[in-house]
């Protein structure tokens, strides 16, 4: 039995399931379709069901064009004003209104598909569907996979790119969504952060303060391994929002750990920022916060 | 030529070298690794019109997204169409591509096969590169639906080539403007949109507003390129003329030629189509290409091409409603007069 009072999901609403018919904004000089298709047998129906005919609703192009810059012309040069008598015309916008057909068609099978995939969240009691809840977790799970193979992917895919390349590093994005960083906040300091051994790889963290949702990259030079570094207040890419000014830096365990602490409210946008060599100040990596 | 013309080439032109610029810059990393890449890059660095990845950036940029936020789906849209034409062309046994011979004819058929493999596979790495610029689930999306628009477009291409194998010629119109849907509109113009939108409103916008658009766009597109491989100019065309007559590939021109013609025209017609492209006597090719000019198929189909073109500026309102208004949303907008009015 379906639960009545849980509401099934269904996919939102297309904004439109069938084209406007006003064709105020077609090409000027365009005939009226006579003798344009019937509907046939089986014709494309709007998703409440009734019949909808291409030749009756569908009012042939007969307006003027208004192109970008406003002069009421249709377009000219190469292809010319369109040859061809009454018959012609008629045939072309038959085929126009076929082509409406068609996509409407289309649009309306790709939502009845869309609706079929979404059905089981609503299948609370179906017979042989697991328990409440389920479907979702699993959904859940798989797309949490997914984006975690994209990610080795592209980490991949770059170490391919670049076999050679010295002991430097590269994290993130950090698609923090809305959970709270888990490890235990660590006090902001700017002092300069001591370079590990030296040949040994630089293995970078992340660690995120936010209460929206940010995504964060991080990217060391190639010869920042051996550097002691500080980190730069994290500006606004665009605009005048206020920078990002709790930016840290602190090993954990000989990994690199960038903290940063979004406060709340910040504006959207996207903030960069410099990770220094802590003696000569030269720029030795980025971080770039965008804030959803 | 319309102003609306010439603000489609000027920004063809900057995006495209941009684009051009990063696709490059790319190929020429993976080059350096094997010899298959070589090939590859063959087709991608002929400097086609960068159209596909000019659209998917100025649709990006119009709703709200940067140059940089768009260029990788960019580049990856221009490999997967290399990887298309080099297989299009083995398929159609074409000669030419972009002026010059086609893959298959110059380094063979195993060899360009593979390289068309390759550019598949390269077409994909830049869309794993999105995750550094757009974070993992903006990422993710772009490559749901690069897999839609890959799958799309094989289907169309299935048709099409059922028909030449099965030697249909009972090809409605509506045959005709459901494989152009899946094989040229979701590729050219439909998924630029989409991937535009979905990375400038970061998945916040319901994609499936721009199939209306895309769908008579691209299929205005194909039908000006169906009139074009007829009776274009051979230096802009950039591949051979008549080719699809060769071929004999169900183009609207055809289409309307054959519901035409009755008796013996008619059978001398078909005759002509069941025999394999190098057999085609040019006689008979000369004939038809007649026939389609005397029985005004080539202007029925041009008049189609402006209605659908008229039809793609009607929808552009309700697709475009939310975008910026600039150069970017202009250049979409001029793309229906642009289709007509190219060589």
């Amino acid at each position: 039995m379906q639960n009545s009072k849980t509401k099934r999901r269904t996919r939102p609403e297309p904004e439109r399931t069938e084209p406007h018919r006003a064709f105020r904004t077609a090409p000027k000089g365009a005939a009226r379709a006579n003798g344009a298709a019937t509907p046939p047998k089986g014709a494309a129906k709007s998703p409440n069901g009734a019949a909808k005919s291409p030749n009756g609703a569908a009012t042939p192009p007969n307006g003027a064009a208004t192109p970008p810059n406003g002069a009421a012309t249709p377009p000219n040069g190469a292809a010319g004003p369109a040859p061809g008598g009454e018959s012609t015309r008629s045939s072309a916008y038959r085929a126009v209104n076929d082509a409406y057909r068609l996509v409407d068609e289309y649009l309306r099978q790709g939502q009845e598909m869309a609706e079929n995939i979404w059905l089981p969240f609503g299948g609370n009691g179906m017979p042989g569907w697991p328990s409440p809840g389920a479907p979702e977790r699993f959904l859940r799970s798989l797309g949490d996979m997914t984006l975690a193979w994209v990610e080795v992917v592209q980490q991949w895919t770059s170490a391919q790119a670049a076999p050679q390349r010295a002991p430097s590093g590269s994290a993130g994005p950090f698609d923090t969504e809305s959970r709270a960083e888990a490890k235990a906040p660590q006090p902001a300091t700017n002092a300069a952060v001591a370079p590990p051994e030296p040949s040994a790889r630089r293995e970078l963290g992340v660690s995120v303060e936010a209460k929206g949702r940010v995504d964060v990259s991080v990217d060391l030079a190639e010869d920042a391994a051996s550097s002691a570094l500080e980190a730069g207040w994290l500006q606004p890419a665009k605009g005048k929002a206020a920078p990002i000014t709790d930016v840290s830096l602190r090993v954990d365990g000989g990994k690199l750990v960038v903290r940063i602490v979004v406060p709340d409210g910040q504006p959207r946008g996207t903030y960069n920022g410099l990770l220094l060599d802590a003696e000569s100040l030269k720029a030795r990596g980025t971080v770039s916060v965008v804030v959803r | 030529m319309s102003e609306a013309s010439d603000l489609v080439r000027d920004l063809l032109d900057e995006y495209g070298t941009l684009a051009q610029r990063a696709l490059a810059s790319f190929l020429d990393r993976e080059r350096r690794r094997s010899e298959v890449y070589e090939l590859a890059a063959d087709y991608p660095l002929r400097k086609g019109r960068s159209l596909r990845a000019s659209f998917c950036i100025a649709a990006a940029r119009a709703f709200g997204a940067s140059v940089e936020e768009a260029v990788r789906s960019a580049v990856s849209l221009e490999l997967l169409h290399s990887a298309f034409l080099v297989h299009d062309d083995i398929e159609d046994e074409s000669e030419e591509r972009r002026g010059l011979p086609s893959l298959h004819r110059l380094h063979g058929v195993p060899s360009a096969l593979n390289a068309g493999d390759a550019l598949v596979v390269l077409g994909l790495k830049p869309l794993f590169g999105n995750v550094a610029t757009l974070g993992s689930r903006i990422a993710w999306r772009v490559m749901e639906e690069a897999e839609r628009m890959v799958r799309e477009s094989v289907e169309g291409q299935a048709l099409e080539l059922r028909w030449r194998r099965e030697n249909t010629f009972a090809v409605s119109e509506a045959d005709y403007l459901t494989m152009t849907l899946k094989k040229t509109c979701w590729y050219t113009t439909i998924y630029p949109c989409r991937i535009g939108a979905l990375i400038g409103t970061r998945d916040g916008i319901h994609l499936d507003r721009f199939v209306r658009f895309g769908f008579f766009l691209g299929a205005a597109f194909q039908i000006q390129d169906d009139l074009l491989n007829l009776t274009g100019d051979h230096a802009s065309y950039g591949k051979e003329l008549e080719g699809d007559l060769r071929e004999g590939k169900r183009t609207l021109m055809l289409i309307h030629v054959l519901s035409e013609l009755d008796g013996d025209a008619r059978a001398r017609l078909l005759r002509l189509l069941a025999q394999p492209r190098a057999d085609k006597p040019e006689r008979e090719l000369a004939w038809l290409r007649d026939e389609m000019l005397r029985r005004d198929s080539v202007g029925y189909a041009r008049h189609v091409a402006h209605a659908l073109a008229g039809a793609a500026l009607h929808e552009f309102g309700p697709a475009f409603a939310t975008a910026v208004e600039g150069r970017d949303k202009r250049f979409i907008q001029s793309l229906p007069y642009w289709v007509l009015e190219r060589a």
